[in-house]
């Protein structure tokens, strides 16, 4: 199994985090594709933000992609001026063909992480990305799953088929801890345990109505935790 | 680096969005201004001018799929037309929609002294306090609201059905008498003044770029919105008109003339006090939130025309601090502390609605300069139905209510060309050397015609 990511890796310009080194490093074997998002008040016609501001911008994007490049990844550069973060971030992951979408977050080291599986839905894609990131960097991962599944296959199967398909990609089994909870709110624990562990893994979720009342899944997990987190996408359910 | 949006509006949220930006003060101001010109027949004003703004709608729909740039109608007119026209369509628009929001500050501010116990010499000092606050928050930058604006058009939409509703138990059949005695013209002076009612339909062209399957739902969220505020513009007033005394509408107003409140004036007739409060508190939200977005969408005026070297640069510069367009942003609020300050409220609504009508107008003459041109640059996505014919009637409709608003109004108007043209040879002329699509179809005319053009 050979599946081929590529990161999307945003940023909110002007005057961007950069990444923490760290996190370059976990990436530095994927496709990346940065893209600079320079937020304009609703005032602005994009056109008379980009005619102004496209010189500083490029210059502090090529900034922050330098890094990827001397760790020798590829790097694809897109530079978007408007209001709308969310949805341009939606709209280029799916324009680059991105898999992966980074939710930036500051981590000093990453040795902890965190992989919720809700069920079959996406489980190859999650589970050939988080072996790549564990090919990297010496971390330890906890695969994680509450008893309300999304289909019949039971919590246990789940998580051991998880560690079968690592260890098949030469990720130590002393590095992998399972978990498994009943609970029936498997949205607010994972938001609640997220926060204990340095790096999170999770799949995207399909908006639900409680979902667009709350927020889903993976919004509630990174708003609770400062950890960055990649959120990958259910490509083939999507229709490519 | 493409800069093309999603298209995701559908049907409905194009329909909200049209609404949203028409309701303000066309139904919480203008009726009784419109009442004193044609008594209770103002009820077909409203229609009248419903129909008269559909082709301009129409047609800059078309054009914004074309060319989906800031700047709307200025754009599309000079595009069409060459620099001149788009230096007169340009100061127009600018005019008419800080005219608009001037207009809607004053209303404002009449409504809410009917919750604060203040006199009513207060009105225009509330209306510039207002003013000043709307124009600093627009400088500073806002995060856009589009979730607080669909709510507020439902609670207006709901607001104005109840109103209509228990007004029909109220309704006084004799108020309606004298419907034919201030006959025709007075209908069509009445419908140029609140013509200015219906030109947010036009914010559709704005997002047409975002709407799916654009062909299909342009043309029916224009029509379906349009329908819908004709209908809701004349039960409403003719629930005005039912519930209140001919004298209250036409003298309760600033020194003597129309009241600038005549949904409140009826309210107080349903429900008492609480009717009235709850009017006004409606009244307030929806011209508020067309007062902030009339400052927002007329600064993108001189700040596209600096762009083309129609203005002076400044007015393009994005501010480092706010990532504003603080210079258009000021001089858009200079513009509107003034009117508000030296111009009497009912010439801010006639001229509001004049120079409209002039711009609107003119934007119909533009699509069907772009379609005649067949230059090859002009691509749009959406042809508008009826051509030509629509446009024809836009543009004569337009005139003739034009002709029947008095005197000011057409000085306004001319006066507007007048200066565009003066500013275009002082400033514009020297510094830009595009001709519009008027351009080539003049250029082909000498081409096939040598011999007979003496």
């Amino acid at each position: 199994m050979s599946v081929t990511h590529r990161v999307l890796v945003p940023f909110e310009l002007p005057d961007a985090d950069p990444l923490p080194p760290v996190l370059v490093e976990t990436l530095a074997a994927m496709d990346i594709v940065v893209l600079g998002h320079y937020g304009l008040p609703e005032q602005t016609p994009p056109s008379a933000g980009r005619d102004q501001f496209e010189v500083d911008a490029t210059a502090e994007l090529e900034d922050l992609t330098g890094p990827f490049e001397s760790a020798g990844a590829p790097v694809t550069t897109r530079l978007v001026f408007g209001k709308a973060r969310a949805k341009t971030i939606d709209r280029v992951t799916i324009e680059e063909g991105c898999d992966v979408i980074l939710t930036p977050g500051q981590t000093a080291a990453v040795e902890r992480m965190f992989v919720p599986l809700r069920g079959e839905e996406n489980f190859d894609r999650i589970l050939s990305f988080v072996a790549e990131l564990l090919t990297e960097i010496d971390a330890s991962v906890t695969l994680f799953h509450t008893g309300e599944g999304f289909d019949r296959r039971p919590g246990e199967k789940l998580l051991a088929a998880a560690t079968d398909r690592l260890v098949g990609a030469g990720v130590g089994s002393n590095r992998i801890s399972r978990w498994l909870l009943k609970d029936e709110d498997a949205g607010r624990s994972i938001a609640d345990l997220g926060a204990a562990f340095d790096l999170l893994v999770l799949g995207e979720t399909e908006p639900s109505l409680r979902d667009r009342i709350l927020g889903t899944v993976p919004a509630q997990v990174t708003a609770n935790t400062e950890a960055p987190a990649f959120v990958v996408r259910n490509v083939e359910e999507s229709g490519e | 680096m493409s800069d093309d949006l999603e298209r995701d509006l559908g049907l409905y949220a194009t329909i909200t969005i049209s609404m949203g930006a028409m309701i303000g003060s066309g139904i919480f101001v203008l009726p009784a201004l419109g009442f004193t010109k044609a008594g209770p027949a103002v009820i077909l004003a409203y229609l009248l001018a419903g129909l008269v703004v559909l082709p301009a709608a129409l047609s800059k729909a078309e054009m914004a799929t074309a060319m989906p740039e800031s700047g709307g109608t200025y754009l599309y007119i000079d595009r069409a037309m060459g620099p001149l026209f788009g230096t007169i369509a340009g100061i127009g628009a600018w005019f008419s929609l800080v005219f608009k929001s001037s207009f809607a500050l004053v209303g404002l501010g009449a409504y809410l002294l009917l919750l604060v116990p203040l006199s009513g010499g207060l009105v225009k000092a509330v209306a510039l306090g207002l003013a000043g606050l709307i124009v600093v928050l627009n400088v500073v930058g806002t995060e856009q609201s589009g979730k607080a604006q669909s709510i507020i058009v439902t609670a207006v939409v709901m607001a104005l059905a109840a109103y209509v509703l228990n007004a029909g138990f109220a309704v006084d059949p004799a108020r309606f008498d004298g419907f034919t005695q201030k006959g025709a013209s007075g209908v069509v002076t009445a419908a140029a003044f609140v013509f200015v009612s219906y030109a947010g339909v036009t914010k559709i062209a704005s997002v047409a770029e975002e709407i799916e399957n654009p062909n299909r739902n342009l043309p029916l969220g224009i029509l379906i919105s349009m329908g819908v505020m004709i209908l809701l513009y004349t039960v409403v007033v003719a629930a005005i008109v039912g519930l209140n005394d001919p004298a209250v509408l036409s003298t309760s107003g600033p020194s003597g003339g129309p009241s600038l409140t005549p949904m409140a004036d009826g309210a107080g007739q349903l429900l008492g006090g609480l009717g009235v409060a709850v009017i006004a508190v409606v009244a307030i939200l929806a011209l508020t939130s067309m007062a902030n977005a009339g400052v927002l969408a007329s600064s993108r005026f001189p700040l596209a025309m600096s762009r083309d070297s129609l203005a002076p640069s400044g007015l393009a510069r994005v501010s480092k601090r706010f990532q504003t367009p603080r210079n258009a942003i000021l001089a858009t609020g200079v513009l509107l502390l003034a009117l508000i300050a030296f111009v009497p409220v009912v010439e801010l609504a006639k001229l509001a609605s004049a120079f409209k009508i002039l711009v609107f107008s003119i934007s119909n003459v533009a699509l069907i300069v772009f379609r005649t041109s067949g230059v090859e640059s002009y691509q749009p996505s959406f042809r508008a139905p009826g051509y030509p014919y629509v446009q024809v009637v836009g543009v004569v409709g337009g005139f003739a209510l034009l002709t029947q608003m008095g005197t000011l109004p057409i000085l306004g108007a001319a006066g507007i060309i007048v200066g565009g043209i003066g500013w275009y040879l002082a400033y514009g002329r020297s510094r830009t050397d595009r001709d519009g699509a008027l351009g080539v179809i003049l250029a082909r005319r000498r081409d096939e015609d040598p011999v007979t053009s003496d």
